[in-house]
């Protein structure tokens, strides 16, 4: 009988990386034949293949966690490594866009007219909508942790109450930010302000949809009774990018909808 | 709030409720996890969940054979979720006959594996071929 003697976990062989490393090569071929020749089959193939690699490399992890029970403490503490280490690396790349959006405003060129916003450049009123979205999104980050602790305390219904809310205040964002784009009075194309809003705030808004996926996920196995009062790092992965969306968003509200105004 | 990492310490925290068939998780715990933080805090909590807190004594009741184990989730009051099946799930990917994770289930498996490989190995020799008809000069 042979049994490991340490506490790692020592993963079967996987074809997911591969997989997964093709369609990103997919993706970024597919982008060239798109942008040169308009041929979108490439980057639709890529799509397809890098969701099916998403779902079942995290669906094998879950099967080696709740069914097989290999996420020891310790793996566990590797995995909140990984975790912190990979929304810090959002982190910076939020940084060169907030970088990108200061170097411009602070120091407005002639060719803007000396002024941020540019002349010709009407800004969203910071008190309309903009203000309706932070007020959305701090509510969610509040209904998040009431999940969590009802989670700690077993408090199984409660879970799936605050959770669904979080989903849905999620859900609501993104339809306003979706309006808000489609009523706004400039563009993508409209000069430094344009490039530096859409941008930002559209990255932004990638990030609340995959924070919004892995809500309902973790909803989804709530249901199916996966998570326990004192196992749960799957959730609580979600709840810190959860926060760390919302943070984005404050930081994107205070510098570009409100100070540059 | 974010929780930092757990000291290898917290081992201790995960208790086993004997019936589990696995050691190394514990499914069916149903002691509420206090977290290790500040005074202030845990009196914040308690303020607040006194009247929320499960009712739950640290030891065992004396147990009569008819009154089943307390899991975590009380499935009798909520059938919208249908029942707990992670047990037998658990007692199905354990068993140890050799096939790596991503095939345990056998057939349904087997078929989103082929695809995904299919798709992505036959995309990856059409895009090689589209890069080098891409790369050829154009006649004008």
């Amino acid at each position: 009988m042979t049994h490991q003697t340490h506490s790692y976990h020592m993963v079967n062989p996987s074809p997911w990386p591969l997989t997964g490393a093709l369609s990103a090569f997919l993706m970024t071929s597919g982008l060239i034949m798109w942008f040169h020749f308009n041929s979108m089959i490439l980057l639709t193939l890529s799509f397809l293949t890098n969701t099916l690699t998403m779902y079942q490399w995290w669906r094998d992890i879950i099967r080696e966690s709740t069914f097989q029970g290999h996420h020891t403490p310790t793996v566990q503490k590797g995995l909140r490594y990984g975790m912190v280490l990979f929304i810090l690396s959002e982190v910076l790349f939020f940084t060169g866009f907030f970088w990108a959006f200061y170097h411009s405003s602070l120091a407005p060129t002639p060719e803007l007219g000396g002024s941020w916003p540019p002349m010709g450049i009407h800004p969203l009123n910071p008190l309309e909508l903009p203000l309706l979205n932070t007020s959305v999104l701090l509510a969610s980050g509040v209904s998040i942790t009431w999940a969590h602790h009802s989670l700690m305390e077993g408090d199984r219904k409660h879970v799936l109450q605050a959770l669904l809310i979080t989903i849905m205040l999620g859900f609501y964002f993104t339809l306003l930010q979706v309006s808000e784009y489609y009523e706004a009075p400039f563009t993508i194309s409209d000069g430094i302000y344009g490039s530096t809003f859409f941008v930002t705030t559209g990255f932004h808004g990638l990030h609340v949809i995959i924070g919004s996926t892995f809500l309902i996920i973790c909803f989804m196995r709530q249901m199916m009774f996966h998570f326990t009062s004192g196992h749960h790092f799957g959730f609580e992965a979600a709840a810190w990018y959860w926060h760390f969306v919302d943070v984005v968003w404050l930081f994107l509200y205070v510098s570009i909808y409100w100070w540059g105004s | 709030m974010a929780h930092g990492p757990r000291r290898s310490a917290a081992c201790g925290i995960l208790l086993d409720r004997g019936t589990n068939p696995c050691p190394l998780h514990r499914q069916a715990d149903s002691q509420p996890l206090r977290h290790q933080g500040s005074p202030c805090f845990t009196i914040f909590l308690n303020i607040f969940t006194v009247g929320l807190r499960p009712v739950v004594s640290t030891e065992a009741p004396p147990i009569i054979f008819a009154t089943p184990t307390k899991l975590s989730s009380n499935s009798t009051a909520y059938d919208y979720a249908g029942k707990n099946k992670v047990p037998e799930l658990q007692k199905f990917f354990q068993k140890s006959d050799g096939v790596p994770i991503h095939l345990k289930r056998g057939l349904p498996d087997q078929m989103l594996y082929r695809t995904t490989m299919a798709l992505t190995v036959g995309g990856t020799i059409y895009c090689l071929i589209a890069l080098y008809m891409a790369s050829q000069p154009r006649n004008k």
